[in-house]
């Protein structure tokens, strides 16, 4: 059901790989001016769900829709409409930044560069623009997908595991940009499985587990609602980890 | 103690071999992502190789054959086929593997901490390299060893010398061209020169081949027996004298060959050091997305020496094929039928390696594929910029050799040639739509070897359905002009049709 607010909406999305199911009828939406978490442990799909709601995998069913229209009608204005920093920025790796910025830039039709300008001394990238990018470290692979990504001021953020590799500068400045956007209208839909990141910037968190939607609320309705006193003990409890790690940890006494 | 070392030795050599295989499997892949399954994917990274070695496999066979029945009258085409046709796969096997090892540091980092001397590091990657090659090396002294009942023994024995001198001079070559790419780094120009300059024998031997199999050489004593190569027709005739000199030069190559090749066998396996030579400053300029989309490519193609070895064949084909026209009509008076094979040899192919350029310039995307496939891109926008480039290097192919055939009279030839823009723009569209569809699924499973023949079979049915019909009304007619509204319809319905295709596509 779409809502007024509603800038990313999933109904039923199941996505599989040959006989494994990697996501498993999965809905959530994401509201205008909020930030939703989706978390899970390793191999629980959350990269599946963000590369199905950029076009990347092939969805075996289930609807995708970005501020109100379904990928699938209009897939160039969806992709018009989103920054996307992926988990691993496979980038166009013998470019240099610059040449790779003027290709989004271009195809993104920006008028002027003035703010990528900017992202770019934001994050002090400036001395890497004459460099290939297969030989930059992760972390500044990592800034050039994410100037990438903002620099079209973006009305949907859809962020995998955004904070790989950065420094604590340019994480610090990452999440502020994060925050703003949302504060001013922008949509962002976040995966991480850094719980303390998740519980300080995000809204609204949705927890999936083998591909399937174990909880979701604010951070204080799931504390209530689990009985656990931090986002970690939610995510534990719901993913049914607790005795797992007890187990473990006896094992190692 | 010795045997213990010696299998430690091997299993590192099949360890590294395995890790060869699964890198260049990665770097090859669509989409740049890692492959799920790993064995599969070394699976898969193998069958390439016997891809790559058997088509060059099968050409050397065909040439031992014509070396048994046309050859014997010009004894230096059966060596320097055998030199030509080995000397291409074990260059670009080479080329692959070391592209794949670029990838990442895994191989040499593995090897710098094991407690080995560096002589033995060396050695593991030298061995490496040549267990990678295998049916480069094996199948051309297997089909020569065949060979000898059939073509005589000493035209096997100028074919066996012909083969070492060329795995060592491919062996030369890739190890000058990607220290030079290592040292400089790819983005300098200086580097793309050297390496194009260097790149240039490739295309010499080559467009050689292409004449040797027309032209009646004949070489006096001297050159029959002490210019190296050329003394290969020496030893074809049984020349004793040749044959020494021959085998000293091919030890001398051979010499050279394993000392550069265990000197950088090591670099071969390392990942790129890309770097620039300044400090870098914003400077983006926004053009059109068709533009900026071809600019990108080019931008790839030159600085991969694998892309742009892909790149060299069509370019080579024009070549190699004008050579041909001019020995041809040298060898006396051409009439209506050898007109036409002419036309069905030479401009054929070209249709067939235009669509193949479309297909590399895909393959140039597919390391940030995931990454473009994010961007607001119309479904033609992508397809136009490969349009643009594919058909500017047609025209200038239907420039060139149309003005060789100007040059002999035979500018009639043109018109279908002109006529055929719609056919390889058909067969780009086509391409467009096997990316577009395959790539996706690919992302999740292992590139398939079947899936890729499909789209060379499909391929070949877009471009030879027209030009299929255009040369039986050629045959029949005798007439080029006849059966030319026949081959623009084919082709114009198949481009409406395959854009049609392209328009509904997901």
């Amino acid at each position: 059901m779409l809502q007024a607010d509603e800038a990313i909406g999933i109904e039923a999305l199941v996505v599989k790989y040959a006989d494994k199911v990697a996501v498993d009828g999965l809905t959530f939406s994401v509201s205008k001016g909020s930030i939703y978490g989706l978390l899970g442990p390793n191999g629980a799909g959350k990269s599946s769900t963000i590369k199905a709601i950029v076009g990347l995998v092939q969805r075996a069913s289930g609807r995708v829709r970005i501020l109100g229209k379904d990928i699938d009608e209009d897939p160039v204005f969806v992709k018009s409409n989103i920054g996307l920093v992926p988990e691993n920025p496979v980038l166009l790796d013998s470019l240099t930044p610059n040449e790779f910025f003027e290709l989004i830039a271009s195809v993104r039709r920006l008028n002027d560069t003035k703010r990528m300008k900017s992202l770019v001394y934001a994050f002090e990238f400036e001395e890497f623009m004459d460099t290939p990018i297969a030989s930059l470290s992760l972390g500044n692979k990592q800034k050039c997908a994410v100037i990438a990504a903002l620099a079209h001021e973006p009305k949907v953020l859809i962020l995998d595991e955004p904070f790989n590799g950065l420094d604590v500068r340019s994480v610090r400045i990452f999440k502020d940009i994060i925050s703003k956007h949302a504060e001013n209208g922008g949509a962002v839909l976040f995966s991480t499985h850094i719980m303390e990141v998740a519980e300080k910037i995000c809204d609204r968190v949705g927890i999936i587990d083998h591909g399937i939607k174990v909880a979701e609320g604010t951070m204080q309705s799931l504390k209530e609602s689990i009985h656990g006193s931090s986002l970690e003990e939610v995510f534990i409890k719901v993913t049914n980890m607790e005795k797992e790690i007890e187990d473990v940890l006896k094992a190692l006494e | 103690m010795q045997g213990k070392k010696a299998s430690a030795s091997s299993i590192l050599v099949k360890s590294v071999v395995k890790e060869l295989l699964y890198q260049g499997y990665v770097a090859s892949r669509l989409t740049g992502m890692t492959p799920g399954d790993i064995k599969k994917a070394i699976r898969a990274s193998k069958r390439s190789r016997i891809f790559i070695a058997v088509p060059f496999a099968i050409v050397l066979l065909i040439i031992v054959f014509e070396g048994y029945f046309f050859f014997r009258r010009s004894p230096l085409l059966f060596p320097l086929a055998v030199l030509t046709w080995t000397f291409i796969p074990t260059f670009v096997t080479v080329v692959q593997l070391s592209y794949g090892a670029s990838a990442g540091p895994q191989i040499r980092e593995f090897l710098s901490t094991l407690p080995i001397d560096k002589e033995k590091v060396d050695g593991i990657a030298a061995g490496a390299i040549i267990n990678s090659l295998g049916y480069s090396i094996i199948a051309p002294i297997a089909i020569l060893l065949i060979s000898i009942p059939l073509v005589g023994g000493w035209l096997a024995i100028s074919g066996l010398i012909a083969d070492a001198i060329s795995i060592s001079l491919a062996l030369i070559l890739v190890s000058i061209i990607m220290s030079i790419y290592r040292k400089l780094g790819a983005t300098n120009r200086l580097s793309a020169a050297i390496r194009i300059g260097i790149t240039i024998p490739i295309l010499l031997l080559s467009l050689s081949f292409g004449y040797f199999q027309t032209a009646d050489v004949r070489l006096d004593a001297v050159e029959a027996t002490f210019v190296p190569i050329l003394n290969l027709a020496g030893v074809a005739t049984g020349n004793l004298e040749a044959l020494a000199i021959s085998l000293l030069y091919a030890a001398a190559i051979c010499l050279v060959g394993y000392i550069a090749f265990m000197r950088t066998s090591v670099s071969l396996l390392s990942p790129l050091e890309l770097f620039s030579s300044h400090i870098g400053k914003f400077n983006v300029k926004v053009r059109s997305a068709s533009m900026a989309l071809i600019l990108a490519d080019f931008k790839q193609i030159t600085r991969s020496p694998r892309l742009a070895g892909f790149i060299a064949v069509p370019f080579l084909y024009v070549l190699v094929t004008i050579f041909q026209s001019f020995s041809f009509h040298s060898s006396g008076v051409v009439g209506i039928l050898q007109r036409q094979i002419q036309f069905v040899s030479n401009v054929l192919p070209v249709v067939a390696i235009s669509s193949f350029l479309a297909y590399v310039l895909y393959l140039t995307e597919m390391r940030g594929f995931a990454y473009i496939e994010t961007l607001p891109l119309g479904k033609f926008t992508n397809v136009k910029g490969k349009i643009i480039v594919v058909l500017t290097f047609y025209l200038a192919s239907v420039l060139v050799m149309g003005l060789s055939y100007l040059y002999f009279g035979e500018g009639i030839i043109i018109l279908p040639m002109l006529a055929m823009v719609l056919t390889v723009a058909a067969s780009i569209i086509y391409t467009a739509l096997y990316f577009r569809y395959s790539v996706r699924s690919m992302m999740v499973g292992v590139v398939g070897f079947l899936n890729q023949a499909v789209y060379t079979v499909v391929n070949m049915l877009v471009f030879g359905i027209p030009a299929a019909i255009y040369t039986i009304g050629l045959f029949l007619t005798s007439n080029f002009i006849t059966p030319l509204p026949y081959l623009l319809i084919a082709s114009l319905v198949e481009l409406l049709l395959l854009s049609w295709l392209l328009a509904k596509s997901s």
